[in-house]
């Protein structure tokens, strides 16, 4: 089901959380809507689902007109950072939850219910946990029940708030790959918040950066990292260096110990991080800015850096945004 | 796991643990005891005799009575006041909790006046109720709304901390999953604060059947009719028949002690799932 939202406004008192906000979200496509905190991103995300209500704009579902539609009308899953799990209900009961509060009439039989349920449940891998209370399970648990329990009732839209925000690096890494593998098998359309621009480029088919209310950018995860439209993309959007005349990331600085470039400058070696396949050097150069320069293993094992040696460095590319409004 | 801080030398701990002990035992067990020992000091018959007693049955029918109206009365009103400030924002919310805690804050006595004041033949409502014939100070319903008003705030304090600790998000998770108003509160809410509910209901209920102050100013100290079973003690006593006070006391006694039976059952039950929040919190 595709979504659009049309000139969406929310305010909090004096506080524009969403600036006229209009966006499309492509049926069966995987969203990442990325911001820093305070941007829009999950207020947008509610009012989609109906928890919140826009002071003015319209949500179209389908090209329907959704705005006054009732949360409960709305047809959408709905993923909630802190799991919100009942915690007096069994994960089975969770999962079963959405089914067992349909009207009688469109409600399904117990055994129907069950073999539902026990299917969500292998889905996320989790069968073997029916009859725990969420309170036995760890994070990354939870939030498969959670993700479970908001496919039950069989949404158009799958929509989630900063899903891997409350996990640890790790379990946070494969949960994400793993709800990737899981949009490839089930083709939901599907909209997350998240602030961490890495889950954002690794997980989503589009990106949507946000920033103070408004959209800065929408793309594929490659066009907002390659082609960033702003500087606030630009910086928000893995590291930056600004120089003289624009913008540089760390790996596209060249190093050498010779001035073969017309811009560039020279600069000493602060310090050098060899840790990884990735080499991660810090320079200051005249003018006391301090550069991050990232190259290969290779490259730099052919260069050898040293602490305190003075090298020129120059962008292979470098990015200017006069017409940005940051 | 709490670890062990303090490590005050034994014999302090010792010396501290006797102290609370005997202070705790002249001043609660003892006169509790001293209750069922004077309540029985003429033999099981006379105090038999003494809770059969036309008057003492009458003034425990009333005590039932009341709390069986206030208990209810203020379960709702807890609930939907607790409800109304732990999950909206609104204007005079601030005003509504400090009025919730306005009948601790007054004397029992004041309580029982301001219904005087209110009801009474030369109150505020007077000449229309007594146009209507209709009594309330004086009569039970006064006693009733004496009482109403003296435990109007256990159940909401109760439930006020544990609704805002539980916060809005299961009811949010509940709602997008299509549950209408009701099923939220009967599957989502409820569960989540029973226990708390409970608590506050059980001292509800024990303020409702111990109330003296206010009761004593409304009731008007009818025999048979508007006398509650702490005013029948008073009564008694007053009239030199120490036995039949302590045995209509030994009630109110009893009745106390399987409050405090109840609470404590709780506070395990509680116990047990706080303990079980903190696993949650570990993982």
């Amino acid at each position: 089901m595709s979504i659009e939202a049309r000139n969406v406004t929310k305010r909090f008192g004096s506080f524009v959380a969403v600036d006229d906000v209009s966006l499309v979200f492509p049926g069966g496509e995987l969203t990442a809507l990325l911001g820093p905190s305070g941007s829009g991103k999950t207020s947008l995300l509610r009012i989609i689902a109906g928890l919140e209500r826009a002071d003015a704009g319209q949500v179209l579902f389908e090209g329907e007109d959704a705005t006054g539609r009732d949360v409960r009308q709305r047809g959408v899953g709905f993923v909630f950072q802190h799991y919100a799990l009942f915690r007096h209900m069994t994960v089975f009961d969770n999962i079963a939850f959405g089914l067992r509060v349909r009207p009688r009439a469109r409600r399904p039989g117990a055994p129907e219910i069950r073999a539902k349920v026990m299917d969500l449940l292998k889905l996320v891998q989790l069968d073997w946990l029916a009859n725990r209370y969420p309170s036995e399970l760890s994070g990354g648990q939870r939030q498969r029940v959670a993700l479970a329990r908001a496919l039950a009732v069989e949404p158009k839209l799958l929509l989630l708030d900063e899903p891997f925000g409350s996990l640890d690096a790790k379990v946070r890494l494969e949960l994400r790959r793993w709800l990737r593998r899981l949009h490839d098998e089930i083709k939901l359309t599907s909209v997350f918040v998240t602030h961490d621009q890495e889950e954002a480029l690794e997980v989503s088919d589009r990106v949507v950066v946000m920033n103070k209310g408004h959209v800065e950018q929408v793309g594929s995860p490659q066009e907002v990292f390659d082609q960033p439209k702003t500087s606030f993309v630009m910086n928000f959007l893995g590291q930056v260096n600004a120089v003289k005349g624009g913008y540089v990331r760390p790996h596209e600085f060249e190093l050498a110990r010779s001035a073969d470039a017309p811009e560039g400058s020279w600069a000493e070696v602060r310090h050098i991080h060899m840790a990884g396949a990735v080499v991660k050097l810090e320079l200051v150069d005249e003018a006391k800015n301090v550069l991050l320069v990232e190259m290969s293993r290779d490259r730099a094992d052919a260069l050898a850096p040293r602490v305190g040696e003075r090298l020129f460095a120059w962008p292979r590319r470098l990015r200017s945004f006069e017409a940005a409004t940051v | 796991m709490k670890r062990r801080v303090l490590t005050e030398p034994k014999p302090v701990r010792v010396a501290l643990i006797l102290v609370s002990l005997a202070f705790l035992a002249v001043s609660l067990v003892l006169p509790l005891a001293l209750v069922f020992v004077e309540a029985f000091s003429k033999g099981a018959a006379a105090y038999a005799a003494a809770i059969r007693e036309p008057m003492a049955l009458s003034a425990l029918r009333l005590t039932l009575l009341t709390a069986a109206i206030a208990v209810p009365a203020n379960l709702v009103f807890g609930l939907a006041a607790s409800w109304a400030i732990a999950k909206f924002d609104f204007w005079g919310k601030n005003a509504l909790i400090t009025l919730i805690d306005l009948p601790f804050a007054v004397s029992p006595v004041i309580s029982g006046m301001i219904f005087i004041l209110l009801f009474g033949r030369l109150g505020t409502f007077g000449p229309f109720l007594q146009g209507h014939d209709i009594k309330i100070v004086f009569a039970i319903p006064g006693i009733v709304l004496a009482t109403v008003f003296v435990t109007f705030p256990f159940v909401a304090r109760e439930l006020i901390p544990v609704m805002q600790a539980s916060g809005s998000e299961e009811e949010e998770a509940a709602r997008v999953l299509g549950a209408s108003g009701w099923q939220l509160f009967w599957r989502v809410t409820l569960p989540n604060v029973k226990w708390g509910l409970l608590y506050g209901v059980i001292l509800c209920n024990a303020r409702a059947m111990g109330e003296f102050g206010a009761v004593s100013v409304v009731s008007g100290h009818i025999r048979g009719k508007t006398n509650t079973l702490p005013l029948h003690v008073e009564i008694l006593y007053n009239e030199y028949q120490f036995q039949a006070a302590f045995a209509a006391a030994s009630l109110l006694a009893f009745l106390a002690l399987v409050t405090l039976l109840a609470k404590s059952f709780i506070e395990w039950q509680t116990g047990r799932r706080a303990s079980a929040g903190s696993v949650e919190n570990e993982a």
